[in-house]
């Protein structure tokens, strides 16, 4: 029986870059034209051994629709940060700008420190609802200690959006694969 | 591409009802399994509430759930939420409003639910919408805890009427 869980687009980082669009059409990173659409409900997003070229650097992401990158002070997010070596703790914003809402725990660069991770996204092709993600991820950070994020976020804008945007805080990817799952109806 | 991520079936609300029944999704040969719900919209703000089914589509009503969850704001703060020994996975996996654009998604991961000699349990997250506290971002455990096999879902909402959902079921080969 055919598989349920369909790779729409990749990239893999081979030479630092700036950012990565995953989806997003003509504009995506790996040239596929792929985009997010009414083809599946839900998404999911992979994303691993992602290392930046700067010292203690989150990996952040914002959504796309069709004009580009969504940058309003629009997105909420709730998430809980895993630490092996410290307190956990909880990390919230309401009307949260596309710079800074979405992101990783700070990783850094020394050897092995990196992040991981999955989310799933719901309703991003309806342009009558909010977008929404959940975000499970795992890294070692920057000191270097083991850190996770177990949350989610939403874009309080009810439009359609075609992609993500992978970018870190300061500097370059230095390497990571990202890739877009469809999930068959 | 082909994966080992197997639909099973969907089922989906378009008008408003009390509950979405998707029966006969879980007796099919494989240990885990993955449900999406998506596209909800309640006519009233709370909770997302679950039974299983037995292999005549009937509730499954005994005392054998119990869950536990962490439901994160982004206007700030989280609860930890508790609940023992209930007839249903009662008010912990997902909270939502009214707004038609509330809804999010929820993905659950069951497992063992086509065993017969064990217990069924569960895994969620899910990200969901409300006028209050902004965004409720839920990470849920959950049991059945009794041995027996386990074939369908029941969801419906704490009060009010689900006016458009969609469930679909895969098996994790």
């Amino acid at each position: 029986m055919a598989g349920s869980l369909i790779k729409v687009d990749e990239f893999t980082v081979s030479s630092p870059v700036a950012s990565v669009i995953l989806g997003g059409g003509s504009s995506g990173s790996s040239g596929l034209n792929a985009s997010i659409d009414s083809t599946y409900d839900v998404y999911m997003v992979k994303f691993n051994n992602v290392t930046i070229d700067t010292d203690t650097i989150q990996l952040r992401w914002r959504y796309r629709n069709s004009s580009g990158d969504v940058t309003s002070a629009n997105y909420d997010f709730a998430r809980k940060i895993l630490r092996s070596n410290a307190s956990f703790s909880n990390s919230t914003g309401t009307g949260a700008g596309g710079v800074t809402a979405f992101r990783t725990v700070s990783i850094g660069t020394g050897t092995q420190e990196q992040a991981n991770g999955l989310l799933y996204l719901f309703n991003f092709n309806n342009s009558s609802e909010y977008s929404f993600h959940t975000e499970e991820g795992t890294s070692l950070d920057y000191q270097p200690a083991l850190a996770g994020i177990q949350g989610g976020g939403v874009l309080t804008v009810a439009e359609a959006h075609t992609g993500l945007t992978f970018f870190p805080a300061s500097g370059n990817l230095d390497s990571g694969t990202f890739t877009l799952y469809g999930l068959k109806k | 591409m082909a994966t080992n991520l197997q639909f099973i079936k969907s089922a989906e609300l378009t008008s408003s009802a009390s509950e979405l029944l998707v029966t006969d999704c879980f007796n099919q040969g494989y240990d885990v399994y993955k449900v999406i719900i998506s596209k909800e919209i309640r006519s009233a703000t709370g909770y997302g509430l679950m039974r299983f089914l037995n292999s005549g589509g009937s509730e499954l009503t005994g005392l054998y759930y119990t869950g536990a969850s962490l439901h994160i704001y982004s206007s700030s703060g989280s609860t930890e939420i508790k609940q023992p020994s209930r007839t249903y996975f009662q008010t912990f996996l997902n909270y939502q409003g009214t707004n038609s654009a509330d809804g999010g998604g929820i993905e659950i991961m069951v497992f063992n639910p086509d065993d017969s000699s064990s217990y069924t349990f569960l895994t969620s997250q899910a990200s969901t919408h409300y006028t209050g506290n902004f965004l409720t971002m839920a990470k849920s455990i959950g049991v059945y805890g009794n041995d027996e096999t386990v074939y369908g879902i029941k969801w419906y909402p704490q009060s009010g009427t689900i006016n458009g959902t969609n469930i679909s079921v895969y098996g994790v080969k």
